[in-house]
């Protein structure tokens, strides 16, 4: 057995970051206790497998991941089915009026972004397709590396990239339409989405 | 480097995904451009905002619970002044041998002694 000190110094600090990736990824508390549960356990039987030195918090977030797709996941019939190209080209600071909003000192996006309660950031990382809720987790909540999370999803790193890069742009799509659905944001289509104006015109150089 | 690449990497300058003097580069261009400063500030806000708000308290029942199935997986899992309201990480390796990491870690946590 591993040794209960040594494993109790470093797993459990990450109790916190694993629950709530349990919580997004299975929508209950009571399924996201198990589950962290269910990895500590694992962990701690193959604690002496685990070499010191390597990443003790990938390799958790792993142990994570498979048990929520062999046990959890297992159990739901409703196969996650999504067409990962459909997913549109979407900036939320550009979508916001990114540098002309800054500049003419309209609602700063970063109140916006604030504006929106936890509950409802919560609820559209959650509605966002398994593989790339997973994906955002992983790299813009947990700040692992590519590499690390093409270890922990076991998939090459293209396709981490890939489903980082559209899970995000679905999250920001998601969070916007709350916002002018609210009220946090004006409900009117910028007239060129994905073009800025260029360095100097609004600041007035530099 | 110009504000049309900054646009295309900044995700990427952000992952920590590119190479050594493709992210000084993006340093570089950052520090230079003003508006390219704006986005960047933005972008790193975005992620804050997102990993703060979608954070969770594990609620100190919880923690026993799997702190319990532990110690029922191996009994040596206990630490030798475990008792009720204690059982918490930071209490497994006994009151003495306590790293301030970890005291850190369990002082942190506002709900350890909900």
């Amino acid at each position: 057995m591993a040794d209960p000190a040594t494993f109790a110094d470093l797993a459990m600090p990450h109790m916190s970051g694993l629950y709530a990736a349990a919580m997004r990824m299975t929508h209950n508390p009571a399924d996201a206790e198990d589950l962290v549960q269910e990895t500590y356990l694992r962990a701690y039987r193959g604690f002496e497998g685990f070499h010191e030195g390597t990443n003790l918090k990938a390799w958790l977030y792993k142990i994570l991941t498979n048990t929520f797709i062999n046990t959890y996941r297992a159990k739901k019939r409703r196969p996650e089915q999504v067409d990962l190209d459909d997913v549109p080209d979407f900036s939320l600071y550009r979508r916001m009026g990114g540098l002309e909003a800054v500049a003419a000192a309209r609602t700063p996006e970063t109140e916006v972004l604030d504006g929106i309660p936890d509950a409802e950031v919560k609820a559209a990382l959650e509605s966002l397709p398994e593989q790339f809720r997973m994906a955002v987790i992983l790299c813009d909540i947990e700040q692992f590396s590519y590499k690390e999370i093409a270890a922990i999803l076991d998939v090459p790193i293209g396709t981490v990239m890939s489903r980082i890069h559209r899970g995000r742009k679905l999250l920001q799509s998601r969070l916007w339409d709350y916002a002018v659905e609210h009220g946090l944001a004006p409900a009117v289509e910028p007239a060129e989405e994905e073009d800025r104006p260029p360095a100097g015109v609004v600041t007035g150089g530099h | 480097m110009d504000c049309d690449q900054l646009v295309a990497l900044i995700h990427h300058y952000l992952d920590g995904g590119l190479s050594q003097w493709r992210h000084r580069a993006v340093t570089k261009h950052i520090v230079e451009c003003p508006p390219c400063a704006v986005e960047h500030r933005f972008h790193v806000h975005y992620r804050q905002v997102v990993a703060t708000k979608c954070s969770e308290e594990v609620p100190f029942i919880v923690r026993s619970r799997i702190c319990e199935a532990l110690i029922s997986a191996d009994p040596a899992f206990r630490g030798p002044e475990l008792r009720g309201s204690e059982l918490r990480s930071a209490d497994l390796r006994g009151s003495e041998s306590r790293s301030p990491e970890l005291r850190r870690d369990a002082s942190g946590e506002t709900d350890a002694n909900a």
